[in-house]
């Protein structure tokens, strides 16, 4: 298990001719699942929860190894019956360690909202506030035909907010880290 | 395991270098002439993991800082409850985190990998370093400091010793240049040693122009304004310098940072001695107009900032975009003025907050503006007024605003072909509007008398 292990990440970073030398303008759109880990100051305990995310990606091409662009992107959960939801807009820097394969590792940078639900009995209150986002991430461009290719990604967004007020008092020095699973379709 | 980890590795390190493999016309690149055109791929992934290590093993058996006595144990605790914001000093969090990740930058950079393509091994050394170097969870803002700072500063270092090293050099002359190189930027230097560079002859790079290379060095005294008024500040010694390479109107774009400015100052009687650092170079820029001598000129810079004194501190990774024009009033006066707004990363402000003996200042990303204007003649800078604004809104410490202004008016008289006496006046205001605590507002008055030399 461990022999092929190797051999895969070595293919992966390295294998040669699976995708087109990168060039021009580029749009990526998808989604998957993620994770969110919530934790504060004035939590007991860190949360984690499940629910649906998605993209949209768009950009250009800065030489054969860097494309940079944008992204909008979302996160949304049930939690005991009220909503939350994190969205948010950043930019990326795509690194391509070789032009002839399609592995890649993102970093970016952005401003995220996040807001939740809470229930108080006869209402439903909401809470929001916008905070930094920062992300990391590493996927894979896998040719399906000319110009069109299957990206899954790996990637995570944190995105810290300083308070974010509930019925039951303010969460101080909120720290969401959203772990994203997706898988998405890019065109270039 | 082992086996596979080697056919890794050693895959890693003797792949063929990008350049080569996707068939792009091959340039040597006297950047790096051993990389012969290449990069080191391998070498600078290996180079970035084992600095990490390095740095860790030399804090945890010869510093004795029992805060990086890592184990399995607390790897799985970083990984499992991930990241949170730090209660550090402001100088380790906003000077020492950077300047470790400009060596983080240059594992890369001096491999023959170029600007954008190094910025990757700036994250990934600094995560590395997060996750697996520290008992404590993973900071946020030393992520952010230590990659967008360290590629700043990084590129700043890297040009900086491009202008020092000459690959014609021979002698004593060679030797001191490669050490004033290894000084400036230490994983230049050390790649150079020891992959033959410090003695190998041949071609410069050909954007080598150490001419371009202005500045001058002020020293003098200066008065600040704690809180009692400026009238009751004590006389303090300052020495500082500033350093630009290249002229956003007179040379068109090629690469990142091919025009930069770069600042320090030192105070004296302060409880840091380094008061001031600031790095600015220029990601993009074009002229405005179709003239042979362009007026006006859009940029775009990278800026990295880092005031640190008894009265404010300040620090923080940002984007500015601006317009530079030049007025030309007579053949000898000339008027610089400039206006841009600034996209800030992540600053950290002095504020109200305390978390810990150490920190007692907020994080947050940002938007600001500035206007600028310089009159000189014949190379001679008679006067200058700045002005800034930045809106910083907190994602950790207080919730909050804060709302800071600088104004700076400068004037001199020259007293010789490049000696000038003057004084400079500068007006920090802070106005934070917190959620949950009352708003405050601080004003920090600083008058400085100095002797400045050009060269």
């Amino acid at each position: 298990m461990r022999n092929p292990l190797a051999l895969i990440l070595t293919l992966v970073v390295l294998a040669p001719g699976s995708v087109a030398a990168q060039d021009g303008f580029w749009v990526s759109v998808g989604g998957g699942a993620a994770g969110n880990r919530v934790d504060c100051e004035t939590c007991e305990e860190i949360n984690r929860y499940w629910g649906p995310s998605g993209f949209v990606r768009a950009g250009g091409t800065v030489s054969p190894h860097i494309k940079v662009g944008g992204e909008l992107h979302f996160w949304q959960a049930s939690i005991e019956d009220t909503e939350a939801y994190v969205r948010g807009i950043q930019g990326l820097v795509t690194w391509y360690p070789s032009t002839s394969g399609g592995f890649f590792g993102q970093v970016g940078l952005g401003l995220s909202r996040i807001r939740s639900s809470f229930d108080v009995g006869d209402e439903v209150v909401g809470a929001a506030e916008v905070g930094l986002s920062v992300s990391a991430g590493v996927g894979w461009d896998v040719p399906l035909k000319e110009g069109v290719y299957l990206t899954p990604r790996v990637a995570s967004v944190v995105v810290p907010v300083a308070t974010i007020d509930t019925p039951a008092g303010p969460l101080d020095n909120v720290v969401s880290t959203i772990y994203r699973f997706e898988l998405g379709l890019t065109f270039r | 395991m082992r086996r596979s980890l080697l056919a890794l590795l050693l895959g890693l390190v003797l792949a063929p270098a990008p350049a080569a493999a996707q068939g792009d016309t091959v340039s040597i690149d006297y950047e790096c002439p051993s990389c012969a055109g290449g990069t080191r791929l391998g070498i600078a992934f290996l180079e970035d993991v084992g600095l990490q290590i390095g740095v860790n093993l030399i804090n945890q058996f010869i510093i004795a800082d029992s805060s990086q006595d890592v184990t399995p144990e607390t790897w799985g605790r970083n990984l499992r409850e991930g990241w949170e914001f730090d209660d550090n000093h402001f100088s380790t969090n906003q000077f020492a985190h950077p300047y470790h990740g400009n060596i983080n930058f240059n594992t890369a950079r001096s491999n023959g990998l170029d600007y954008w393509s190094s910025i990757p091994f700036a994250a990934l050394g600094s995560l590395i370093w997060e996750y697996f170097g520290e008992i404590h969870r993973p900071s946020l803002n030393d992520y952010i400091s230590t990659t967008v700072g360290g590629v700043a500063l990084g590129e700043l270092t890297f040009q900086l010793s491009s202008l020092v090293l000459d690959n014609q050099a021979t002698g004593k002359s060679r030797f001191w240049k490669e050490m004033a190189a290894l000084a400036i930027n230490p994983a230049r230097g050390v790649n150079r040693f020891f992959y033959g560079d410090w003695t190998r002859v041949g071609p410069n790079p050909p954007d080598r122009n150490p001419e371009l290379l202005k500045g001058h060095m002020r020293v003098g005294f200066r008065v600040v304004d704690e809180g009692a008024g400026l009238d009751q500040g004590s006389g303090r010694l300052f020495l500082a310098f500033d350093f630009v390479r290249g002229d956003p109107l007179a040379q068109p774009y090629r690469k990142p940072f091919d025009v930069f400015l770069f600042s320090a100052q030192i105070n004296a009687a302060e409880a840091k001695v380094i008061g001031r650092l600031s790095a600015y170079g220029r990601l993009y820029g074009t002229p405005l107009g179709q003239s042979e001598r362009p007026r006006h000129a859009l940029i775009v810079t990278q800026d990295y900032d880092y005031y640190n004194t008894e009265a404010f501190r300040l620090g923080g990774q940002s984007v500015r975009v601006g317009v530079m024009s030049r007025f030309e009033l007579s053949p000898e006066w000339l008027l610089s003025t400039s206006a841009g707004g600034q996209v800030i990363i992540l600053a950290a402000v002095n504020s109200e907050f305390e978390d810990g003996p150490n920190r007692d200042y907020d994080f947050g990303p940002g938007l600001g503006f500035s206007l600028g204007g310089n009159l000189s003649r014949a190379g001679h800078q008679f006067l200058r007024l700045s002005y800034a604004g930045q809106l910083i809104h907190n994602v950790n410490g207080l919730a909050g605003n804060h709302f800071l202004q600088e104004l700076v008016v400068d004037a001199s008289v020259p007293i010789g072909r490049t000696m000038s006496v003057g004084g400079q006046g500068i007006f920090y205001h802070r106005r934070s509007d917190y959620r949950t605590f009352p708003s405050v507002s601080q004003n920090t008055p600083e008058l400085q008398a100095y002797l400045r030399w050009r060269f």
